[in-house]
C-alpha cells in the first residue's frame, strides 16, 4: 500500500514545488512589461478629443523610461525629450483648451520636457501668462534650477520679473553656487546689467534686494536653516530689506514640519527680531492647527526666555472662543512678560468678540499691572469700534508710562480710521500728551497728501 | 516532467492574474473615459458597478503619516528631498494608486516646498482621477488627506472641479453627503467641472436652488458651461434674460470674463462683437472694454469709438476711463469724443477719478461749466469719487444735479457712504433731503 502511494506523493510534491516556484518567483509579466495600463501622460485625453500621441511619439515613448525615477530628489530629473513640434502643440493646448485640467496637465508636460536647450521655445508658449501667475513663476523656477545664470540673466532683457523666480530655482537646486554668484555680483560694473540699471533706470540696491528675495525663497525651499542664517547675516549687515525675507524660511518650516516641530525650531533660533517673528508665527499656526497641544506646549515654555511670543498667539486664539477661560489660564501662568502678553491678547480678543462683557470684566479687576495690561489690550481693539470709549479706557491706566503708550497707540489708530474725528477730539480735549497730538496730526496730513 | 512544467506555468499565470486584477479593469475603463470626453451627455447614465468596485487593496494609514519624526529627526530640507522617495516610486506608476500612495502624493503636493514637485504630485492625482478605475473611496482618501495636510484653496478648487468632470455621479451624490459647513464650498468648486461635461445636470442643480445661493452658483455654473461650449453658455444667459432674470446682465459680464480667460482677449472681443445687439451685448462689451483698457488703454479707446453713437454701449466708455492709468490721456480722449451718451459716461468716469484724487480742483472745473447734461454727468461722477472720503459734502453736491432721476440716484449713492461715516448725521440730513421714504432702505442697505 505504502509503496503504491510513494510515487504519487513524489509527483504531487514536485508539482506543488513547481507551482509555488512559478507563483512566487516567476510571475508571467508584471504589468509593466505588458501593454501599459492606466494613463500615460501622452495619452491624456483632451477636450477636443485629440491625443498627444497622435501628434508625436516623443512624449509617450519616453514615458516608460521615467517610471520609478527619482522625482523626489530632483523634480526635473525625469526628462522627456520634446520635439519643437510637440512643444508648440502643448503650447497650443495650453492656450486653447477650454478645460482647466487639460491646460494644467499640458503645462506640466512642458515643464517635464524642459531643458536648457528648449527653454526659450517653452517660454514662448507661456509668455501670455501673467507675470504673477504660478505658471509664469514655476516655469522660471524650473528653468533656473537647470539653467542657473543663463536663466537668470535672460531676465535682464525682459520687462517681466523673471530673474527672481529663476534665482529661486537655482538656489533650490544648488544653494552654494547660487549664494556665491549672488555675493559676487557687482552690478554697477557689469555691463550685462546695463539694460536694467542704465536703460530702465533701476537702482542697483533695489535690484539686488529683489534678487535676494528670490535667492532666500529658493534657499528656504531646500534648507530653511540655511536660508535663516543667510537672512540673519544680511540683517546683521544692516540691510533692513531682509526683514520681509525671513518669512520664506518660516513659511517653509510651517509647511514641511508638524506644528510642534516648527514651534520648537523657532524657539531655538538665535535671540532677536528673527526669532521673535518666527516664534509668533509658528505659535499662531500651532494654535490654529491643534489648540490643545499648542496650549500644553505654551505652558511648558512659559518661564523660558521669549515665551511671550508663544503665550500671546495661543491666548488670542483661545479668547476668540472663550475669553474668560483664556484669562483664567493666563492668570495661572508665572508672572512676567509672558503673562502680560497673554493678558493683552485675551482682552484684545475679547473686545472684538463682546466688548460689553470685556469691560465688565475689566471693571471688576483690582488695580494692578495686569489690569493695566488688560486695559491696554482692550482699548487697542476697541478703538476700531468706539474710539472715544477706547481713549477713556486707555486714560484710566494707572501706570504713567503704560498709559501714555496706550493713548498714543489708540490715537494713532483713531487718526487712521477717522482723522477728522480724532482731530476734533484732540482739539476739544485739554492736556493731551504731545505724542498723541503728533500721531493724529501725522495721520491727518498723510490723508491730505493722498 | 510534463506535470512539473504545467504546474509551474499554472502558478506563474495565476500570480500574474492576481497581481493585475485591478489593472485588467483599466482596459474597459479607458473606453469609458474616451466616451466621457467625446460624448459628455452619456455620463448621465449610471457608471458600471464593475468599474467602480475595482477592489483596490487599501493600506491603512492615519494622520500620523503627515507628521515628521521628532525635532532631531526632522527634515533639514523639504519632504521632497528626504521623504518623497516613497512618492517618487509611484509618481510615474501607470496603474491605479492605493490608499497609502494617494496619501503620500497628497502630502507631497501639499507639503513640499518645491513648487514644481507640488505641481507634479498633484497632477499625478488628477491623472488618477481621469482613470476609469477611479473610485469614490479614492476620492475620499484624497479629500481626507488634503484636509489633514492643509491643502490650499486652489488645490481644493482644482480637485473638486476634476471630480465633477471625471466622476459626475459620485460628485453630485457627495453634495448630500458632505457635512453642512463644507457643502457650499464643495458645490461651488465642483459645479464648473460638472457643467463642463454634463451641462444639463449642472443647470438642474442650480435651478433647484434659491436666493443668494442660486445667484452665486449661477456664476460658477457659467464658468463650467463656458468650458463645455461658449455658444451653449451664451444661449443660457440669453434664456435667463428672456425669462426675466434681473441678474442676466451681471451673468453676461461673468461669462465675458470666462470667455476671455479661455479664448484669450482677442477671442473675447470677437465673441462679444458677434452677440445680438442689446443690453446683454452691452454688458459683455463692458467686460471686454475693462480688460482691453487694462492691457492697452490707447487701443481700447480706439476700439470703443465704433460704439460712440450706440446709447446702450455708453457705459463701456466709462469703463475705459476708469482703467486708464494715465488720467490726463483719458481726459484728452474724452474731450475728443463726439458728444453723446458715451462721451458723457466717460466724462462722469473722469470726474469720478478726480473727485477721489483732487476734489477741490475738480469742483472748480465743474462749477465753471454751463448748466448742461455734461455738467450733470460730471457732478454725478464727482460725487462717487468724493463720497468715500467726505460723505457730507458728497450728498450736498449730489443735490445740485439738475436731472431729477440722476439727482436722486446720486444722492442715495452718496448717502450710503455718508451713513457709513456718520449714521446720526445721515439720518438728520435725510429728513431734510426731500428723498422719498423708501430711499432710506437703500441707504442703510449694505449692498
Amino acid at each position: 500500500m505504502n509503496r503504491n502511494l510513494f510515487p504519487h506523493i513524489i509527483w504531487i510534491l514536485v508539482a506543488s514545488i513547481s507551482f509555488i516556484l512559478g507563483y512566487k518567483f516567476f510571475p508571467a509579466g508584471d504589468g509593466r512589461s505588458a501593454k501599459p495600463v492606466g494613463l500615460e501622460q501622452g495619452d491624456l485625453s483632451l477636450a477636443d478629443g485629440k491625443s498627444l500621441k497622435r501628434e508625436g511619439k516623443g512624449v509617450s515613448s519616453q514615458q516608460g523610461k521615467g517610471a520609478g525615477s527619482e522625482i523626489g530628489r530632483d523634480a526635473l530629473s525625469e526628462k522627456k525629450t520634446l520635439s519643437d513640434l510637440e512643444i508648440e502643440s502643448l503650447g497650443e493646448k495650453l492656450k486653447e483648451s477650454t478645460n482647466p485640467i487639460d491646460r494644467r496637465l499640458a503645462f506640466s508636460q512642458l515643464l517635464q520636457g524642459l531643458t536648457a536647450e528648449n527653454a526659450l521655445l517653452i517660454r514662448d508658449q507661456i509668455k501670455d501668462f501673467d507675470a504673477g501667475s504660478p505658471e509664469f513663476k514655476e516655469f522660471h523656477y524650473a528653468w533656473g534650477s537647470i539653467g542657473g545664470t543663463d536663466a537668470i540673466m535672460f531676465g535682464v532683457d525682459t520687462v517681466e520679473p523673471d530673474m527672481s523666480p529663476a534665482l529661486s530655482g537655482w538656489a533650490s537646486s544648488d544653494p552654494q553656487k547660487a549664494i556665491a554668484w549672488f555675493e559676487s555680483l557687482d552690478m554697477e560694473n557689469d555691463s550685462s546689467f546695463d539694460p536694467l540699471l542704465k536703460d530702465r533706470k533701476m537702482k542697483a540696491e533695489d535690484l539686488r534686494n529683489h534678487l535676494m528675495g528670490g535667492l532666500v525663497q529658493g534657499l528656504a525651499d531646500t534648507d530653511p536653516d540655511l536660508a535663516m542664517r543667510f537672512v540673519q547675516e544680511v540683517l546683521d549687515s544692516g540691510n533692513k530689506a531682509a526683514h520681509g525675507m525671513m518669512h520664506a524660511p518660516i513659511s517653509a518650516m510651517i509647511r514641511t514640519s508638524s506644528p510642534l516641530e516648527a514651534a520648537q525650531w523657532a524657539s531655538q533660533l538665535e535671540e532677536g527680531f528673527v526669532r521673535n517673528q518666527a516664534m509668533s508665527r509658528t505659535a499662531d499656526h500651532f494654535a490654529r492647527k491643534d489648540f490643545e497641544a499648542a496650549k500644553e506646549w505654551a505652558e511648558s515654555v512659559s518661564s523660558n526666555d521669549g515665551a511671550e511670543r508663544v503665550i500671546g498667539p495661543v491666548t488670542k486664539n483661545w479668547a476668540s472662543r472663550d475669553p474668560e477661560a483664556a484669562m483664567d489660564w493666563v492668570s495661572s501662568l508665572p508672572e512676567g512678560k509672558a503673562q502680560h502678553s497673554g493678558t493683552w491678547a485675551a482682552l484684545n480678543g475679547w473686545a472684538g468678540k463682546d466688548p460689553a462683557a470685556a469691560s465688565d470684566y475689566l471693571a471688576n479687576m483690582p488695580d494692578s499691572e495686569m489690569r493695566n495690561v488688560a486695559i491696554s489690550g482692550f482699548s487697542d481693539r476697541l478703538v476700531w469700534e468706539n474710539p472715544q470709549a477706547a481713549m477713556t479706557w486707555a486714560n484710566s491706566i494707572t501706570s504713567d508710562e503704560m498709559r501714555n503708550d496706550a493713548l498714543t497707540r489708540v490715537g494713532r489708530s483713531w487718526a487712521r480710521k477717522d482723522p477728522k474725528a480724532a482731530s476734533d477730539w484732540a482739539d476739544s480735549t485739554p492736556g493731551i500728551p504731545l505724542t498723541i497730538q503728533s500721531e493724529i496730526d501725522n495721520a491727518r496730513s498723510k490723508q491730505r497728501k493722498n | 516532467m510534463l506535470i512539473t512544467m504545467v504546474t509551474f506555468f499554472a502558478g506563474s499565470q495565476l500570480a500574474r492574474s492576481s497581481k493585475n486584477i485591478d489593472q485588467s479593469l483599466m482596459g474597459q475603463g479607458t473606453g469609458v473615459n474616451a466616451v466621457r470626453v467625446e460624448n459628455p451627455q452619456l455620463l448621465n447614465a449610471p457608471r458600471s458597478s464593475k468599474i467602480k468596485s475595482s477592489g483596490i487593496v487599501l493600506a491603512q494609514s492615519g494622520a500620523e503619516d503627515f507628521r515628521t519624526r521628532g525635532l532631531a529627526g526632522r527634515n533639514k530640507s523639504n519632504p521632497s528631498s528626504a521623504e518623497s522617495g516613497d512618492a517618487s516610486d509611484f509618481m510615474n506608476q501607470k496603474g491605479p494608486l492605493n490608499k497609502k500612495q494617494l496619501q503620500d502624493l497628497v502630502q507631497l503636493a501639499v507639503k513640499s516646498t518645491n513648487p514644481i514637485e507640488r505641481r507634479k504630485a498633484f497632477d499625478r492625482l488628477l491623472e488618477e482621477m481621469r482613470s476609469a478605475t477611479f473610485t469614490y473611496e479614492q476620492a475620499m482618501t484624497i479629500r481626507h488627506a488634503m484636509h489633514l495636510g492643509g491643502a490650499d484653496g486652489e488645490q481644493w478648487r482644482t480637485f473638486d472641479y476634476a471630480w465633477g468632470a471625471n466622476d459626475p455621479a459620485s460628485a453630485v451624490a457627495e453634495i448630500d453627503k458632505i457635512p453642512e459647513q463644507y457643502r457650499r464650498g464643495f458645490t461651488s468648486n465642483m459645479l464648473p467641472g460638472l457643467a463642463s461635461v454634463e451641462p444639463r445636470t449642472a443647470i438642474g442643480i442650480v435651478e433647484s436652488m434659491e436666493g443668494e445661493l442660486r445667484q452665486h452658483m449661477t456664476g460658477r455654473l457659467l464658468e463650467g458651461l463656458a468650458d463645455y461650449d461658449v455658444g451653449f453658455a451664451t444661449d443660457y444667459v440669453f434664456d435667463m434674460a428672456e425669462s426675466g432674470d434681473p441678474n442676466a446682465s451681471q451673468y453676461m459680464r461673468r461669462l465675458a470674463k470666462e470667455v476671455m480667460e479661455t479664448a484669450g482677449f482677442e477671442g473675447g472681443v470677437e465673441w462679444a462683437e458677434s452677440l445680438q445687439e442689446g443690453a446683454l451685448q452691452a454688458a459683455a462689451l463692458r467686460s471686454v472694454a475693462n480688460e482691453y483698457a487694462n492691457n492697452d488703454p490707447q487701443a481700447a479707446a480706439q476700439w470703443a469709438e465704433q460704439f460712440v453713437d450706440k446709447e446702450q454701449n455708453s457705459r463701456l466708455f466709462g469703463e475705459i476711463v476708469r482703467e486708464w492709468g494715465n488720467q490726463e490721456a483719458a481726459s484728452a480722449w474724452v474731450n475728443s469724443l463726439e458728444p453723446g451718451q458715451g462721451q458723457r459716461d466717460a466724462l462722469s468716469a473722469v470726474y469720478g477719478h478726480r473727485g477721489a484724487t483732487s476734489p477741490e480742483k475738480a469742483l472748480k472745473e465743474i462749477q465753471a461749466m454751463p448748466q448742461s447734461s455734461d455738467k450733470d454727468f460730471a457732478l454725478n461722477g464727482f460725487i462717487s469719487g468724493l463720497a468715500h472720503q467726505d460723505g457730507e459734502a458728497a450728498v450736498e453736491w449730489a443735490a445740485e444735479i439738475a436731472m431729477p432721476g440722476m439727482r436722486e440716484a446720486a444722492m442715495v449713492r452718496a448717502a450710503k457712504q455718508y451713513y457709513r461715516q456718520d449714521r446720526q448725521a445721515t439720518q438728520e440730513w435725510f429728513v431734510a433731503s426731500g428723498l422719498p421714504a423708501e430711499s432710506w432702505r437703500q441707504i442703510v442697505s449694505s449692498k
